[in-house]
């Protein structure tokens, strides 16, 4: 996976130290234009005789020039303003929450549709547009067409037919986010101050050659552009496929039906068996029988040699007991050897341990509950954790899989807190394989799920 | 457009001194219901100067106490609250149980200024009314005072009063007022359906009835009536706890939306006095048990309750199986969350008519998929429109459902009287606005596998474009 927005910042660095673009002889020297720049104002004069101090400039070609963009912008002339009540309707009120981080127009509200208070900054097209409060949003743009703006916004323009858009990328790459975050005073409302924008060092090559690298960072971002959002749709698609995969695995579409499993009822036999023997041993508690289910909550159509069960009739679900937090510590050592296991997973290391042996757990409470973790050897379930006792070999990992992919969080009761009781859990239908395909489905979903997972 | 500003302007002036009443720690629904004390004598004050009777005894009057001052002015308006609580009639009832919250002699000034600075009685009706209701949903969106218990959002009210149709000659009823909304909107809805003297007099003075178990929210119930001329001599609405009613009254029209929550610690329990009931602790089940035994038979009932009601295991199963068994429940209407004061409640409106038992049950599912908040995307009328069409009103023959095979999310759907057995809760649902992908296991990987291709030409490309520049 391509780092899309590591590499279009890269890009904007190799673009203003002269790494994307080539010497051509018929452009004119910049020096020249230099010298033909207009006067500069008396503020910005000012401005430029108390020069900050910068980080060492980087290396660019030689026959690039470093100038300060007071130099060869109005940046730091006195802003246009206006009042409110001055504002005609219609005209482009931009504000900060307008722009993207990165500088991308999110939308144009106009005078009249937005209310606003305070006095605005005027703007015209084709100026510069950069946002002075919380610099490292990036928020540079170029107007294109007239507006007001909130005074954030400093607005202003290059001379000397300089490319305004080279000039916003000299505003944004790496030098200069380094060196404007190390000045930028304020805490909350970080903002740069005039004197150090005056002054920012920029690098500037012949203007034919700042074209040439525009129209080069356009290509680039269009095809890094492309890139993310094939990306994007793959990775989607990866989780579609997941899904798809398990639920297959669950009608019993990811694997053939073999003669010699036997069938489901043979097992489901089994297990009541084996519960009725514990029973009889006093190792598990006598529940209450389910109801039978009827042919109208039958969700889907299942093999013939599968059965649709109640999770309770296949499972006992008890959930584990109550820890204080002050005795599970965040890591292992002589006290805390077991892991402990809440309603959401692995919270920590505790002194006991309540269960033994490999155990799907449901998670009872809270927003997430309906999940489901895999616990193995000698450790502690919370009472937010339900335990799943399996029967008659079932397969555990079959189990844990089957209860992820029926949602149980959908059951969950609607209140602030919401939770899932165990009586409810038990009710919901599960389908039954025999157990040698339950081993199949469980090998093939992780191996097809470990061949896409790359 | 006068009237906007005015009424905007009049608002504007009581909340101004909420704000000032609140810093010296008197609360919102505190306040309003002095105001409304003070409010009365002075339009009883404004109907004597223009030469009609006043109702007010002597020595209560607005002459009386408006030129003190200090603590001359709180001792005289306790006097008056006092006197005036013990009164029958329709002053008795505006000042149920009245006690003074506002003990600085200063800000109970300042509310007599206010109330003095203006004329009410003159006032348009409609006028007076909208400010009063006004100032109560204000009030109602007050969570830290509770008061959005008394207040149903009227675009709710209204949407029911239409489908449930009072009629002019019929009698409603709301056994847990709040401010009267419902019983508001009733009148209204009633008195455009004739200009017969005989039935406008039935409507004005017997038609209606209220009741409520907190005695501020009887005072502005009944205020909020009187403001709209309705209860002019004698109001409708009664200080009482009506689970425990057993007068038998019984009424054609019921509309109502009872409290949420439990019953008060220390009450009367209901099974006592109510043996005929099925024995709950669950307040709003104990509502629809008491709804269902004061309505006549061939009435109908409109009334909002929460999921709980439709779901819960137990004695809430026993009443709806009565329910199902006595009443015809035809209609119900889920709500979406968002529309009360309080979040997350989710509701339903039940409508029921007394004399048959259930066959099918048509359910409007106004609740998946919709977001309404308090204060920007508040529930309008018209968001009901929908609901009010599919509901024909009137003729439920020509009822049409919109959910089919072919429309699996549409919102208006009819359950078979087989389906209605079937279903152990009457918490129906069917819509799921998530949209399943259809793709087969292979299609998704075809899709990946172009995604795939499309990303390596685009790097290679990206290669060529950079030429050395390492990446």
């Amino acid at each position: 996976m391509i780092d899309v927005s590591s590499l279009k910042q890269k890009i904007i660095d190799y673009a203003t130290s002269g790494k994307l673009s080539s010497v051509c002889n018929d452009d004119e020297n910049i020096e020249i234009v230099l010298s033909k720049l207009p006067t500069i104002s008396s503020k910005r004069e000012k401005l430029l005789e108390h020069s900050p101090e910068y980080d060492e400039k980087y290396t660019i070609p030689h026959h690039w020039r470093w100038v300060r963009l007071g130099e060869i912008s109005t940046y730091g002339d006195t802003p246009n303003k206006v009042k409110p009540t001055e504002i005609k309707d219609g005209t482009w009120l931009l504000e900060l929450e307008d722009i993207e981080v990165g500088g991308m127009l999110l939308a144009k509200k106009r005078y009249s549709i937005r209310k606003s208070v305070g006095e605005k900054t005027v703007f015209k097209k084709g100026q510069i547009l950069y946002s002075k409060l919380r610099p490292y949003l990036k928020k540079v743009l170029i107007a294109d067409e007239d507006g007001v703006s909130t005074p954030e916004l400093i607005s202003f323009e290059v001379m000397g037919g300089i490319d305004a858009r080279y000039i916003t990328y000299c505003l944004v790459n790496s030098y200069v986010d380094k060196v404007i975050n190390k000045r930028s005073y304020g805490i909350k409302m970080p903002r740069v101050d005039v004197c150090f924008m005056v002054n920012l060092p920029i690098p500037l090559p012949p203007i034919n050659e700042q074209k040439r690298i525009v129209a080069k960072v356009d290509e680039i971002f269009k095809l890094l552009d492309k890139i993310d959002t094939l990306q994007g749709q793959y990775q989607n698609n990866v989780e579609v496929l997941k899904s798809k995969i398990i639920d297959a695995g669950i009608r019993g579409q990811l694997t053939e039906q073999l003669p010699e499993d036997g069938t489901a009822e043979e097992l489901y036999q089994a297990i009541q068996a084996e519960k009725a023997q514990l029973i009889k041993e006093k190792k598990i508690k006598k529940e209450k029988p389910l109801p039978e289910i009827t042919a109208a909550e039958i969700p889907f159509e299942i093999p013939d040699n599968w059965k649709w069960v109640r999770i309770g009739d296949i499972f006992q679900l008890h959930a584990g007991k109550n820890v204080k937090a002050n005795c599970i510590s965040n890591r292992v050592d002589e006290t805390h050897q077991y892991l402990c296991y809440g309603g959401n997973g692995i919270r920590g290391y505790v002194a006991d341990y309540n269960c033994d042996g490999a155990y799907p757990l449901i998670g009872r409470q809270g927003a997430l509950c309906g999940n489901v973790h895999f616990a193995e050897g000698k450790f502690y379930a919370t009472e937010h954790a339900v335990v799943t006792d399996t029967f008659a070999n079932t397969d555990v990992k079959w189990a844990e899989k089957f209860l992820k992919a029926l949602c149980l969080n959908q059951y969950a009761t609607a209140t602030a807190q919401p939770g899932l009781a165990v009586n409810k859990i038990e009710q919901v239908l599960i389908p039954l394989p025999p157990l040698s395909e339950q081993k199949r489905i469980v090998a093939q979903i992780d191996s097809v799920l470990g061949a896409i997972g790359k | 457009m006068s009237n906007q500003k005015s009424e905007a302007a009049l608002i504007g002036k009581v909340k101004n001194i909420a704000n000032v009443m609140a810093s010296a720690g008197v609360g919102f629904t505190d306040y309003i219901t002095q105001l409304t004390y003070i409010l009365f004598l002075k339009m009883d004050e404004e109907k004597e100067e223009a030469g009609l009777d006043s109702t007010i005894p002597a020595g209560c009057k607005w002459q009386d106490i408006v030129n003190l001052s200090g603590t001359d002015l709180v001792e005289k308006y306790e006097e008056i609250l006092s006197t005036l609580s013990k009164e029958e009639g329709l002053i008795g009832t505006i000042f149920t149980n009245a006690t003074n919250k506002i003990s600085r002699p200063v800000m109970l000034q300042e509310v007599f200024k206010m109330v003095d600075s203006e004329n009410w009685y003159m006032m348009e009706g409609d006028l007076k009314g909208a400010i009063y209701e006004r100032i109560l949903e204000e009030n109602g969106q007050d969570r830290k005072s509770g008061a959005g218990q008394y207040f149903t959002p009227r675009a709710l009210i209204q949407a029911i009063v239409e489908v449930v149709d009072p009629k002019i000659n019929e009698t409603v009823a709301d056994p847990c007022c709040g401010t009267g909304g419902f019983l508001l909107a009733a009148y209204a809805h009633m008195k455009s359906q004739s200009k017969e003297l005989e039935k406008l007099k039935f409507l004005k003075n017997n038609a209606l009835s209220g009741a409520d178990v907190t005695p501020l929210v009887v005072t502005l119930a009944s205020m909020n009536l009187y403001l709209h001329d309705i209860g002019v001599n004698k109001s409708p609405i009664v200080l009482q706890d009506s689970l425990l009613d057993t007068s038998d009254r019984l009424y054609q029209v019921i509309m109502t939306n009872p409290p949420f929550g439990t019953r008060p610690q220390g009450s009367v329990e209901v099974n006592s006095i109510r043996t005929e009931f099925i024995r709950t602790s669950d307040n709003q089940v104990n509502f629809l048990q008491h709804i269902m035994s004061i309505v006549k038979t061939g009435g109908r009932v409109g009334v909002v309750l929460p999921d709980s009601v439709l779901t819960d295991q137990g004695a809430t199963a026993k009443v709806r199986e009565k329910l199902l068994k006595d009443y015809n429940l035809h209609t119900i209407l889920r709500l979406p969350t968002g529309i009360f004061y309080a979040n997350g409640v989710k509701t339903n409106v039940l409508f029921f008519d007394k004399g048959e038992p259930t066959k099918d049950i048509w359910v409007y599912d106004y609740r998946t998929g919709i977001k309404h908040t308090m204060a920007t995307k508040k529930m309008t009328r018209a968001h009901l429109d929908d609901f009010v069409k599919c509901y024909c009103s009137g003729h439920i023959e020509d009822r049409k459902a919109t959910y089919s095979e072919d429309n699996p999310n549409g919102r208006w759907r009819c359950f078979s009287e087989e389906e209605v057995k079937q279903a152990d809760t009457l918490d129906f649902k069917w819509i799921d606005l998530e949209e399943k992908d259809q793709r087969t296991v292979q299609e998704v990987l075809k899709d990946m596998e172009e995604e795939a291709q499309g990303i390596t030409t685009a790097v290679d490309k990206l290669k060529k474009l950079l030429g050395s520049v390492e990446i």
